[in-house]
């Protein structure tokens, strides 16, 4: 096998079936050329360094065969890395956020000691950031390679570029905000999530259910799922235990839930206008939700902890917090409640969406 | 970067678009792809094969050029021509090539 021919079958190997002979032999042409041109100046055969050298002038095989692809030719290109960056950005800040969170229970709790959890903190920022990075770079990998791109990237509103600004995490900005005396002073603007779009909503839910489902699937090794038995104990009530045996039980469903509450949220900033379809999603999710909440409320390993059994009971143990008597279970009665009713709320919200739906603010004119 | 780096950056900026207009109108006659980088050559306008060869491709597959192959000096050629559609877009960048260089010199 010639020098050549070794070159060209390199080059082949990288091309796509259906060209790769057409393209081969042009190649082989324009090279021969090449050789010939050489060999006309020098008056003499080319030695095998010299067509080597060639070769070399040409190009590497993968970067020769590169030039002929005829997709997206990089990971993330041009036009989609600043929003790539963007949710980076917020996916770190939530993790960062999440972790730090944990990290702090946990201390307080005594389940682990400081040093030992800045230690853990530390190791699992890098993990679950690297993860993070990598997750993200497959889903640009797959969103630069659509014909079209979705659609909250291409039609984007100034009313929600606020948004944008939770990712300068610079110093410099926080600078200006406290020199501007707009850090929870007089004239702070605090942006709600009513004044944002619905599609930017959508998205920022959807960044924050993605962070807590690879927590929950253990890519993200942000807290323990399953503690074990002893390991966290308040009041004479093992919590630990009870925390395993619930993720024992509801692993599966909440992980389905968590997935389609994300498919539900993209499928939101995809389509903003389609407030029926995306009613229907959010009342059979929250109905899941409540039939979830109504679990551990009377049938899970929770629920002889949390359970009340009459309304007096429930006063009663609100009336210990509020005199500053801290109890775990009077907590965590009042936090099912509250989600219980925030569900019912929401059941109440997608109805009314479905019987009247309003115009969606999109078709609105600021 | 150096000033140098800086220049060829920029130049190769400013050729880039142009050389498909070059590579379109040395294809009025027929030309495989060697001879043609020759011919540019000729006319001051160097083009590395690796951008002529893909270039020619994509023209092709977005129509503005026809192909075919063909043997000559005993090897079997691959020869490219202006297609009816190239001629009309070649015309129309021509014009609009005409009117940015126009501008450009009355500012420069």
């Amino acid at each position: 096998m010639t020098l050549l021919d070794q070159y060209l079958k390199a080059v082949a190997a990288q091309l796509p079936k259906d060209v790769r002979d057409d393209i081969v032999a042009e190649l082989r042409d324009m090279i021969l050329n090449r050789f010939e041109a050489r060999e006309a100046e020098l008056g003499r055969p080319l030695t095998e360094a010299e067509a080597e050298a060639i070769l070399r002038e040409v190009g590497h095989p993968l970067a020769v065969a590169g030039r002929y692809h005829t997709g997206a030719n990089h990971l993330v290109g041009p036009e989609l890395y600043p929003y790539w960056l963007f949710a980076v950005k917020i996916g770190l800040a939530a993790l960062v956020c999440i972790t730090l969170l944990a990290t702090a229970v946990q201390v307080a709790v005594g389940e682990i000691a400081f040093s030992q959890a800045i230690a853990r903190a530390f190791g699992n920022l890098v993990q679950g950031g690297v993860t993070l990075i990598g997750v993200a770079a497959i889903a640009g990998f797959f969103i630069e390679r659509q014909e079209t791109k979705p659609r909250f990237l291409r039609e984007w509103r100034v009313k929600d570029l606020h948004l944008f600004e939770l990712a300068a995490f610079d110093t410099e900005g926080l600078e200006r905000t406290i020199r501007s005396g707009n850090l929870g002073g007089k004239g702070v603007h605090i942006y709600s999530w009513k004044s944002t779009s619905p599609a930017a909503n959508a998205l920022g839910a959807a960044m924050g259910l993605t962070v807590l489902l690879l927590w929950w699937t253990g890519v993200l090794p942000i807290a323990d799922l399953r503690p074990g038995a002893g390991s966290f104990i308040w009041g004479g009530v093992d919590y630990g235990a009870i925390l395993t045996q619930i993720v024992g039980l509801g692993f599966w469903p909440i992980l389905a839930y968590l997935a389609a509450r994300i498919v539900l949220e993209l499928f939101r900033a995809w389509r903003p206008a389609a407030i029926r379809p995306a009613a229907v999603g959010q009342l059979a999710l929250a109905g899941i939700r409540l039939a979830g909440l109504l679990w551990l409320w009377t049938a899970s390993p929770l629920s002889p902890v949390i359970h009340v059994a009459s309304v007096q009971e429930g006063v009663d143990r609100l009336q210990l917090l509020v005199h500053g008597q801290f109890d775990l279970a009077a907590l965590l009665t009042l936090i099912v409640i509250g989600m219980m009713l925030e569900t019912v709320g929401n059941i109440l919200g997608s109805l009314w969406r479905l019987v009247t739906p309003a115009k969606p603010e999109s078709a609105q004119v600021a | 970067m150096s000033e140098t780096d800086l220049f060829e950056s920029l130049k190769l900026e400013l050729r880039r678009g142009s050389l498909i207009l070059a590579v379109m109108a040395r294809l009025k006659t027929e030309q495989y792809g060697y001879s043609l980088r020759v011919l540019l050559a000729a006319d001051g306008l160097e083009m590395e094969e690796s951008t002529l060869y893909p270039l020619l491709r994509r023209l092709e597959s977005q129509g503005l050029l026809d192909s075919e192959w063909r043997e000559e000096d005993r090897r079997k050629k691959r020869f490219y021509r202006l297609s009816a559609a190239g001629e009309t877009m070649l015309q129309r960048l021509a014009a609009e090539w005409r009117t940015i260089s126009a501008s450009l010199d009355r500012m420069l």
